[in-house]
């Protein structure tokens, strides 16, 4: 009984955790859109991180990804007295930053691959390794993502927006549909494709467990 | 529900979004747990998906704040700005003027300012000027009537400029003669001026002449008697040291020949 109650005040707390957060968030939005920069700065706070992280994965590329992020920032900050306030001001943003980062992978010329793999994320690396308590269970962390980078870059701009907002945003197969604009069958069909290449590139692992155990 | 196995492998991404209805999930659990080959499928993809949901965020490289001066000025963001009022006010003007211009065009309106009077028509064409009517007069009398006027006239004018001319002419020629003869006399004083000092910087540079000779022609005479003297002196000194030198080497023959005349003593 005990357990219920504690449960549900902490569900409500969340409620008003989150209901405060938006409205704190609407609150900078429509004073943004009266031209305050600061507001508009504090929203590029709360959302510099998954904004960055989206054209990261998307891009493949730290540098570009640092610029397409100031790029989509720039765009919604010129654009934010367009926005209407009965909508979400993520779904709008992502929308932007999906639209933005899905231009300028097409943009690339053929034949052009861009990997993190490369002496930035090295850099990177040595340093959180030297960081990290458990060096070992770093590595293996640090593998794991250049593994599934690696098998997102085989992804079409198209499917891999779509994985990154359905895995790494967390959003409804409903937010994606208003986000990249298109019908929820078109989305679905599209994160299905895609993830049936990432079972075929990151899949291999438990094949070989599988054919070894079969083996035995 | 019995599912073949395409089905089953279709259906497994969709089961592990959450995308099946309950009955379809049941019939692909039943499919699942007789069939190896499909179960192995759906492992794959358990595999795939865990492994993408580990992907680790990275943190930001920088911030990406926005300055105000980057928003822009272009014509779309200024009428966006604008207070509602104005927006409405603006859109009406702009609404007005393409109304008054389809109108125009609609109704055929033409305009034409010619010599000063401006005519304007709906429809119709407007009408070709029409040349003004001869006036009663005599064109061929007035005419020799100016002509003669402007001859009379020109004559005049002629005549004073000509006067004014010859004048000027004169004017200048007395003042050209005057201006001349000052020149002239100016002139030749400096020729003067500049003969003289001429000849006195060759006196005063003759004069220099001789005596910078003299005083070299007197160094060089001293310096040879100097010379000279050195000369002299060196010579006896060297004859003297020669006496010395023939003295020595006598009495050095002369032992010799004591020493040789030894043994036959």
């Amino acid at each position: 009984m005990e357990n219920i109650l504690d449960s549900a005040l902490s569900h409500t707390r969340t409620l008003t955790t989150q209901n405060a957060e938006s409205s704190q968030e609407a609150g900078w939005v429509a004073a943004s859109q009266r031209g305050d920069a600061v507001s508009f700065n504090r929203l590029v706070l709360k959302w510099e991180r998954p904004i960055y992280n989206l054209s990261l994965r998307m891009l493949r590329d730290a540098d570009e990804a640092a610029e397409a992020t100031q790029e989509v920032f720039l765009l919604a900050f010129k654009g934010i007295r367009r926005f209407r306030l009965d909508a979400q001001f993520s779904t709008w943003l992502y929308r932007i930053a999906a639209n933005h980062c899905t231009s300028r992978l097409r943009k690339r010329p053929p034949g052009v691959h861009l990997s993190l793999d490369g002496s930035q994320e090295g850099t990177e690396a040595g340093q959180s390794l030297a960081a990290a308590e458990c060096p070992e269970r770093e590595f293996f962390r640090q593998e794991s993502d250049r593994k599934v980078r690696s098998a997102l870059e085989y992804l079409q701009p198209e499917q891999r927006i779509i994985v990154e907002l359905k895995f790494f945003q967390e959003m409804t197969f409903e937010q994606i549909a208003l986000v990249v604009e298109a019908p929820l069958s078109t989305v679905k069909s599209r994160l299905y494709h895609g993830l049936e290449i990432l079972k075929i590139r990151l899949g291999r692992g438990v094949a070989r467990d599988q054919a070894s155990t079969g083996g035995r | 529900m019995k599912l073949t196995c395409e089905e089953a492998r279709n259906w497994v991404p969709r089961a592990l979004m959450s995308d099946l209805a309950p009955a379809e999930e049941q019939a692909l659990n039943a499919h699942l747990a007789e069939c190896a080959a499909c179960g192995g499928e759906q492992r794959l993809y358990i595999d795939a998906l865990s492994q993408v949901r580990t992907l680790s965020d990275s943190p930001v490289p920088r911030h990406f704040f926005v300055y105000p001066d980057e928003r822009g000025s272009s014509v779309m963001e200024f009428l966006r700005g604008l207070t509602p009022a104005w927006r409405l006010a603006s859109s009406l003007a702009a609404v007005g003027t393409v109304a008054v211009f389809v109108v125009l065009v609609a109704a055929r309106f033409q305009f034409r300012a010619e010599q000063g009077i401006y005519s304007f028509s709906f429809g119709r064409p407007l009408p070709v000027a029409v040349p003004a009517k001869d006036p009663a007069v005599r064109i061929e009398a007035l005419r020799v009537e100016l002509t003669g006027l402007l001859e009379a006239r020109s004559r005049t004018e002629r005549a004073e400029w000509m006067n004014a001319l010859r004048r000027e002419i004169k004017e200048s020629n007395r003042y050209d003669t005057r201006q001349q003869r000052q020149w002239n006399a100016a002139l030749a004083s400096l020729e003067t001026r500049l003969n003289n000092r001429m000849e006195d910087s060759a006196v005063a540079l003759t004069a220099g002449m001789q005596q910078s000779t003299n005083n070299v022609f007197r160094a060089l005479q001293r310096q040879r008697q100097q010379d000279l003297a050195l000369t002299r002196t060196r010579l006896e000194h060297l004859a003297t040291q020669g006496e010395l030198k023939d003295q020595e080497t006598d009495e050095i023959l002369s032992t010799l020949l004591q020493v040789a005349r030894l043994p036959e003593k």
